[in-house]
């Protein structure tokens, strides 16, 4: 009998990324929205895809967020992927900021409205 | 159950004040009238009943209200006083073409500041539970995400970007429009 152990993946933006998040699209320059999305957020996000596993998202040790980067990086999937599954899969921290969070999963939830 | 743990101090010195009133008629009867009024007694008890009741009960109870009214309000006044300040660094820097990297920094840090404010009210109106308050925060939420997404949204951390025309009456309007939501909660708040 295969028992499906629930394992969770970890993304720290200040260490995995950048501590000074940038702008929406790449083009516009270095640490934007979208080149998180596309070299980090959504490879991992498809690996867990078959799976019951989860992102942790954490949002600390960064100089702040602009919503450009936010709406751009997690808005973003959500317009690739079903809102519902990025909000089931992915668990975000922020102590530096804890309203961040809710205003991330608005994003989330909006995606598709633009 | 809490009343009488919490006031049994008084019930107690209430009762023993009884008891000594009855005992003094007992032993110095002579001095007392004999006939008890009971409707008399009755009003007597009631009286102190009542003010028991509201020295201990009535009175605790605005004064806690009020207090967590004014720790409200005082959250909010900062609240207004940060948008204020946002708002002036928005002023000041709308003219700049482009907009330096530092502005940029200053408003993003002002942001976070603000947005930890707002969720410090949050955690207040939650722990005091007054309802309207708690309905009126999800407006105030909804205008600092469209005031921020305003300001910092868009093309905003792009080098050459700076805020036009278009960009000022947009983020004007959702500037006032959440001033608007947070003296709507002090007026609220001072009416209650």
């Amino acid at each position: 009998m295969s028992v499906a152990i629930k394992e969770e993946m970890k993304i720290s933006i200040a260490r995995d990324f950048s501590s000074t998040p940038g702008s929406r699209n790449i083009f516009e320059g270095a640490y934007s929205g979208e080149e998180f999305l596309i070299k980090i957020l959504e490879p991992k996000f498809q690996s867990i895809l078959q799976s019951d596993n989860t992102i942790e998202i954490d949002l600390d040790g960064t100089e702040g967020f602009a919503t450009s980067f936010l709406e751009e990086a997690f808005g973003g999937l959500a317009r690739k992927y079903d809102p519902k599954l990025v909000l089931e899969k992915l668990y975000f921290i922020s102590n530096d900021e804890p309203l961040l969070i809710e205003e991330i999963k608005s994003y989330i939830q909006d995606a598709r409205r633009k | 159950m809490n009343f009488f743990r919490k006031y049994s101090r008084y019930i107690i010195a209430t009762l023993i004040g009884f008891l000594a009133g009855f005992l003094l008629q007992k032993i110095f009867h002579p001095f007392f009238d004999e006939k008890l009024d009971p409707i008399e007694l009755a009003g007597i008890v009631l009286t102190i009943i009542l003010a028991l009741y509201v020295e201990f009960v009535i009175r605790p109870s605005f004064s806690n209200k009020e207090s967590v009214r004014n720790v409200i309000l005082q959250q909010v006044t900062t609240i207004k006083e940060q948008l204020i300040g946002i708002h002036q660094v928005f002023i000041a820097s709308r003219e700049k073409t482009p907009l330096p990297e530092n502005e940029k920094m200053r408003i993003v840090s002002s942001f976070r500041t603000l947005s930890n404010e707002i969720n410090f009210l949050k955690e207040i109106i939650e722990y005091s539970r007054i309802a309207p308050t708690q309905t009126r925060f999800q407006t105030i939420f909804k205008e600092y995400l469209k005031y921020k997404k305003n300001v910092t949204g868009f093309r905003f951390e792009d080098p050459t970007f700076s805020y036009d025309r278009k960009f000022f009456i947009k983020i004007d309007n959702s500037h006032k429009e959440f001033m608007k939501t947070l003296i709507h909660l002090i007026i609220e708040l001072n009416q209650s």
